[in-house]
């Protein structure tokens, strides 16, 4: 935010009002709008605030490098970028504890670290960076959107659950709740990741839910331990005869991490094992997933 | 009879050391095998560890340990071909830390191979005609034997007995083939073995062989023990010793470092040789204790039974009797370093390993001057019971090859360079892999030695062969107890200090300052070292001495 203001020389302490809030630019920048990584669209807007400036889209530039790069005439100028730039958007994510098994005064969520580079320079992902530079103890304002779907089904139903990477936050959610619950029916999860000595998520916990029988069957695939890459679609297919069978039987199934390409590759699969395990011909298979969907027993959260 | 020990139930259930090795195997979420088969696991050549060093960490991060496995080659008198060397250096490279170690019985480990590395491990070296076969586990060990075959005429000879014994006394069961290399199992019935039966030994079982005047091979350690007897340049046959064996318990009266003790004389007859040493090894199997597994090994089976007993049973089932022992005379217990010709004008050059850790930078790149040399193909390797490597059978023609080689990577330099109290001295591994460590060894000599040597400098002892050795825990996998100066770890930094073994690895040392830090041993061995410059009479050694001053 500092740099903003010395880079334009605005007033940080002006009053300016947006389609949201009125408020000092200080305030405005430090709590309430995207500085660090402005839409495309907002980027083409500020293109013709300053004119005269073809700003490649690919990619991604937070707002300190607009103005070091294509810098805005005078503070005045600045005030109109102020008005474009929109909302800090929410971070959704799941939660991954169950009160059942963690108590009604905690919430966990599992946030893995996004770093990337622009133009060989490393850049960090808004919310997780803030996650990771506080102390234990901070302070921050959240809310919680209630999920309609993706809920557990009676305690006495089979559940298959499929989240590799972070999507195992709403399974750990699950299982734990299922466990409080000492459910009857079995849990079954495919959790996938790069390497198993760094990132097994929740690898000692998942391993005590094995011993009690909390979970009948963990699956892990590990994509960059070998040479050929393996996916949990890859487990899912291994198992494919029992991962049938349990859904033969009537268990709910779901899916949580990446539509693409985690969630497409997973339903190709899934089309495979039954055309294998259920004698289908590629139309029936479509048609057995599709039923499933209808009867809620494949389930996504993917983005 | 007092109830039998977990792991004797484990050895009889374990379907000709199968176990649920396969199933473990396919346990992809974790990378530990199951307990069970942690102990089956031994007898295929593995120990399962941890990097200790990193426990608290992972498990913040809520990972279980960082699992691996040590992997143990079945190397008899220690002996690689080139081809073998150069496979091991890419095994090595690509599936374990990188470290070739030589171990103190010849052979080598590897340290840190995940799980989902064993089976590429172990194919890559049954290509390269290599195993790992009852390297670890209640079974014969790997056998030792002198290494330098420029020691005596008569050393191809007793040699070859290494590979008889080890080929003899190896359990029949194919598991080892069928869980890492594939092979097909023939049948559901497992295989009958007339020497280990379904319960195996007791506990681990050494055979050494050696051949005087060098003890080398520190062959009073061995269960089993073989000393070459040459009368005019022929090995006219072997006295057998049994009971050796240095391990004991902090704490535990009951248990002991012990010599072998020289039980008789066998011809030169392979049969009987091979005889002699195998139902020595029954009576083990039959009398040990498979309650105590503290109390099991080979030493405490014979001072139960006496030694006239356990000899006896052995002539028993020999159906002949050992003859009176020969007399035979150590005169040293070192490597020789640099270049032996032997009496056929063959070449051997053996050069300094520190702890036996092959590996480059530290000051020198020994993996890549060992992997030339390989490639190179015109030598042998073969490992001491010192840890040090020996160019081994190279021709004169092929000798200046070598030598080159062997500048251009200043391996005779480091060789020559380094003290004689570093050379001799033997650590054994401990933290961070050992689960058995109550103190550094591995990792902390090196530099505790480079204090130690201006302390022998200051009294002019600096050229002193002196048999130094540490083991971070009393098992004596470093040989400690029969070292002139011995420590034992007994906490984080801190070291038992014996003293008073002799030289040639004779006589055992005793305890004679307990839990000492490091500034205590370096204050402690500089009062010794002052006393022994003063008192001591000519040509007497210092374990010698410290044994007469302190310990009688």
């Amino acid at each position: 935010m500092q740099e903003i203001i010395t880079l334009t020389g605005i007033d940080p302490e002006l009053e300016i009002q947006t389609s949201k809030v009125t408020s000092s630019v200080r305030e405005l920048l430090q709590k309430h709008l995207n500085i660090l990584y402005p839409l495309k669209s907002t980027i083409k807007q500020y293109a013709t605030i300053i004119t005269g400036h073809e700003i490649a889209e690919q990619t991604r530039l937070s707002l300190p490098d607009l103005l070091k790069q294509f810098p805005v005439k005078d503070a005045k100028m600045f005030e109109e970028v102020i008005k474009i730039l929109t909302a800090q958007a929410p971070r959704l994510y799941s939660v991954s504890s169950a009160p059942g098994s963690h108590g009604v005064n905690e919430i966990h969520i599992t946030v893995s670290k996004d770093e990337f580079y622009v133009e060989d320079e490393k850049r960090t992902g808004v919310s997780s960076e803030y996650f990771s530079t506080k102390p234990v103890g901070t302070e921050f304002e959240f809310f919680i959107q209630k999920q309609k779907h993706f809920r557990l089904p009676t305690e006495d139903k089979d559940v298959i659950m499929i989240g590799p990477g972070t999507g195992i936050a709403p399974f750990r959610s699950f299982i734990a709740e299922r466990d409080a619950q000492a459910a009857s029916g079995r849990n079954w999860l495919f959790f996938g990741e790069q390497h198993f000595v760094t990132d097994f998520l929740y690898q000692t916990e998942l391993q005590d839910y094995l011993q009690t029988g909390a979970l009948a069957n963990l699956d892990v695939a590990f994509s960059r331990d070998q040479k050929e890459k393996v996916y949990v679609q890859h487990r899912m297919k291994e198992k494919g005869a029992e991962l049938y069978e349990w859904l033969q039987n009537g268990a709910y199934m779901y899916i949580s991490g990446k539509r693409e390409p985690t969630s497409k590759d997973v339903e190709k699969m899934l089309v495979d094992i039954f055309k294998e395990h259920g004698n289908k011909s590629e139309e029936e298979a479509e048609k057995y997933l599709h039923q499933l969907v209808e009867e809620g027993r494949w389930e996504k959260d993917v983005y | 009879m007092s109830e039998q020990s977990p792991v004797e139930k484990i050895k009889i259930a374990s379907k000709g050391l199968r176990g649920t090795l396969k199933e473990s195997l396919q346990d992809n979420y974790t990378g530990a095998v199951r307990e069970d088969d942690t102990q089956l696991m031994k007898f295929h050549g593995m120990y399962q560890q941890d990097d200790r060093d990193r426990r608290e960490e992972r498990s913040m991060k809520k990972l279980e340990w960082l699992y691996s496995f040590m992997l143990r080659l079945r190397l008899p008198g220690g002996f690689l071909t080139p081809e073998q060397w150069i496979a091991m250096h890419h095994v090595a490279g690509e599936h374990s830390t990188g470290t070739i170690k030589i171990t103190t019985r010849q052979t080598v480990q590897l340290h840190g191979i995940l799980k989902s590395h064993i089976k590429p491990t172990m194919q890559s070296f049954n290509l390269a005609g290599l195993d790992s076969i009852a390297t670890c586990g209640d079974v014969n060990r790997n056998v030792c034997c002198t290494s330098n075959p420029g020691e005596s005429p008569v050393h191809d000879e007793v040699f070859q007995f290494a590979s008889k014994i080890s080929e003899m006394a190896k359990p029949k069961t194919r598991a080892w083939y069928e869980i890492w290399i594939g092979e097909e199992k023939i049948g559901e019935k497992v295989e009958e073995d007339p020497l280990y039966k379904d319960r195996y030994l007791p506990r681990k079982l050494k055979v050494g062989i050696a051949v005087p005047p060098n003890n080398d091979v520190d062959i009073f350690i061995n269960d089993i023990a073989l000393i070459a007897i040459i009368e005019n340049n022929k090995l006219i046959g072997f006295n057998l010793a049994a009971g050796g064996g240095l391990g004991a318990t902090h704490g535990n009266p009951n248990t002991y470092a012990r010599l072998a003790t020289v039980l008789g004389f066998v011809e030169n007859d392979e049969e009987k040789i091979l005889k002699a040493v195998y139902e020595t090894i029954t009576v083990q199997r039959d009398y040990g204790n498979r309650s105590d597994r503290k109390l099991s090994r080979l030493k405490y089976t014979i001072d139960k039974l006496g030694v006239d007993k356990y000899r006896e049973e052995i002539e028993k089932r020999c159906g002949f009797k050992l003859e009176p022992a020969k007399p035979f005379e150590f005169t040293e217990r070192q490597d020789r370093y640099g270049w032996v010709e032997d009496h056929k004008g063959n070449w051997h050059y053996t050069a300094f390993i520190e702890n036996g850790r092959v590996l480059d930078g530290e000051g020198i790149d020994l993996k890549s001057c060992l992997y030339k040399i390989a490639e190179a193909g015109k030598c042998n390797f073969r490992f001491t019971a010192n840890q040090n490597v020996i160019l081994t059978d190279i021709k004169d023609k092929d000798k200046a090859a070598i030598e080159t080689l062997l500048n251009e990577y200043g391996l005779i330099e480091h060789t020559d360079k380094a003290g004689a109290l570093r050379k001799n001295a033997i650590a054994c591994v401990a933290f961070n892999t050992c689960p058995l460590a109550l103190a550094e060894a591995q990792r902390y000599l090196p530099t505790l030695i480079s204090k130690i040597e201006p302390i022998l400098e200051k009294h002019s002892m600096i050229n002193d062969d002196i048999i130094l050795r540490m083991t971070g825990c009393p098992n004596g996998c470093g040989r400690s107890p029969n070292a002139e100066i011995g420590f034992v770890g007994t906490a984080y930094g801190k070291y038992n200090l014996h003293i008073g073994g002799d030289r040639l690895g004779q006589r055992l040392n005793t305890k004679y300052k307990e839990s000492l830090n490091e500034e205590q041993i370096l204050d402690t061995l500089d009062g010794l070292f002052g006393v022994y410059q003063k008192e001591k009479k000519e040509n007497e050694t210092f374990g010698d001495f410290s044994y007469r001053k302190w310990i009688l």
